[in-house]
């Protein structure tokens, strides 16, 4: 995996640099530019508009989306269940590229802020199988389920850098973000039904254990298109 | 394209947590709610001639129409008294109703007693009710009987506070599971031979009490044979309680 990642890098980083020997050709720094990008990592799918500022600067706003459903992502030790595990992520969020060095235009320190109108990510556990209670044979609904929810919906500062040129050459180039969202204290709840509805008083511990996980790592490919 | 979608989420929770300094479910519990059998009837028996002694060897048999659905409050068909206590009910699959209310018949027998055989009759909406049996020695001249309360006592009095009581059982064999008894509990002044009183019933582990601030008491309940007791000295109106529940009830789950 280490390994992919590390040549997927190098190759972004070569074409970046082959590309950079070209800048001469055209017009660097490239003020009052445009471009679009779609967007696509781990804060999910995206399209991004792009201004060039100033010489070392542009700006972009954009917007992005992750909904996500797995089933039974995770077994649950213990407990004979099916789970699902969903997550959701909306954002819009402005950025400023910062490029520091002119001769590195592939490099760039890119910081921001996103609204996350939803950030939420929810594990709901349905045990299955056959249970009992004592001698009785309780059926799914009597036993309940289980959700336990987190949501970090609000601001997000962001601070990040940027692969590859972010305004295409010619008409279409691929760059890389790396960086990470703060985001908001989390907020949580646990909601049991049935023989499991006492788990709300696991809530406090929940959240507790939650509060630490701020960071959103962003792992994002564009694919930019000049305007 | 489900292999994608996990790999996605996996990452992004792979990254997440890796910058969490805790675990997400570090000393999150599984809690059940023990309250399975929501009807039930709570049979206390004493001596005819002593309410303090405990007639040895009772034994329980459960008769009448609704017999083959009636379990003890732990769910098993074990009708087994600890301290000659024992909560009994229907399975949660027969609710009584108001045209056809839960009936049986309990038969309550020890070693040179006379039994007693008691009707017992769940109606609807009557969650908890308490059956208390005198069993009289064979020969004596006092006669033993049972009579029927469905109103929890009234331990207010002057000098009493209000205090709330939150247990909780633990398991030897499950350190991430927590049971909440609802059940039947009882109390008496801790360090004394007096019987225990009939305190009330809790619910999911809750039950709010008239205490005397300051006294320390032993509350108990019963589970399948087995007494659980826990020891409080009262001096604030809320307490935490837990209750070692070994490994019998646990395992019901």
């Amino acid at each position: 995996m280490k390994r992919t990642i590390y040549a997927f890098l190098g190759l972004v980083m070569s074409i970046s640099y082959a590309k950079a020997q070209d800048m001469g050709k055209y017009q660097n720094p490239p003020v009052h530019q445009e471009s679009f990008q779609l967007t696509t990592g781990t804060q999910g799918l995206g399209a991004e508009f792009i201004y060039g500022l100033s010489a070392k600067l542009a700006l972009r706003g954009g917007a992005s989306f992750i909904p996500l459903t797995v089933n039974n992502a995770f077994p649950v030790s213990g407990l004979s269940s099916d789970n699902t595990l969903t997550a959701h992520f909306s954002n819009i969020h402005f950025m400023a590229d910062l490029t520091p060095f002119q001769n590195a235009p592939f490099f760039r320190v890119v910081g921001g802020a996103a609204y996350f109108m939803q950030a939420k990510g929810d594990f709901e556990v349905q045990p299955t199988g056959n249970y009992t209670y004592g001698d009785i044979n309780l059926t799914p609904q009597e036993v309940g389920k289980l959700d336990m929810n987190t949501d970090w919906s609000g601001v997000a500062p962001y601070l990040g850098i940027g692969l590859a040129r972010l305004f295409p050459l010619h008409r279409f180039n691929v760059n890389v973000d790396l960086g990470s969202y703060y985001l908001s204290q989390p907020q949580t709840s646990v909601v049991g039904t049935g023989l499991l509805d006492g788990n709300s008083s696991q809530n406090a511990q929940f959240g507790k254990n939650m509060s630490s996980y701020r960071f959103l790592p962003v792992a994002q490919i564009n694919f930019s298109f000049k305007l | 394209m489900a292999i994608l979608k996990k790999g996605v989420l996996a990452l992004m929770l792979v990254a997440m947590f890796g910058f969490g300094c805790t675990k997400p479910t570090n000393n999150i519990k599984v809690v059940v709610d023990a309250n399975v059998i929501k009807y039930s009837a709570m049979i206390n028996v004493t001596d005819a001639d002593d309410s303090n002694t405990v007639p040895a060897g009772l034994t329980l048999t459960v008769g009448g129409e609704d017999a083959g659905q009636i379990y003890e409050i732990s769910g098993k068909k074990n009708f087994a008294f600890a301290d000659g206590i024992i909560s009994i009910g229907p399975s949660p699959t027969l609710v009584p109703t108001t045209s056809s209310p839960v009936k049986f018949t309990v038969t309550i027998a020890a070693p040179g007693y006379t039994s007693i055989t008691q009707d017992v009759q769940i109606n609807a909406g009557e969650i908890q009710q308490v059956v208390s049996v005198t069993l009289a020695k064979t020969g004596s001249a006092n006669t033993g009987g049972a009579t029927v309360s469905s109103t929890p006592p009234n331990t207010s009095a002057t000098g009493t506070t209000a205090v709330t009581l939150n247990f909780t059982g633990t398991c030897q064999n499950k350190s991430d599971f927590e049971f909440k008894p609802s059940n039947y509990i009882f109390y008496r002044q801790s360090g004394t031979s007096e019987a225990y009183q009939y305190l009330g019933y809790m619910n999911a582990g809750v039950i709010t009490a008239s205490l005397v601030l300051g006294e320390t008491y032993d509350f108990k309940f019963v589970y399948n044979g087995q007494s659980y007791i826990v020891t409080q000295k009262v001096d604030e109106t809320n307490y935490s309680e837990s209750v070692d529940m070994g490994t019998t009830l646990c395992d019901t789950f």
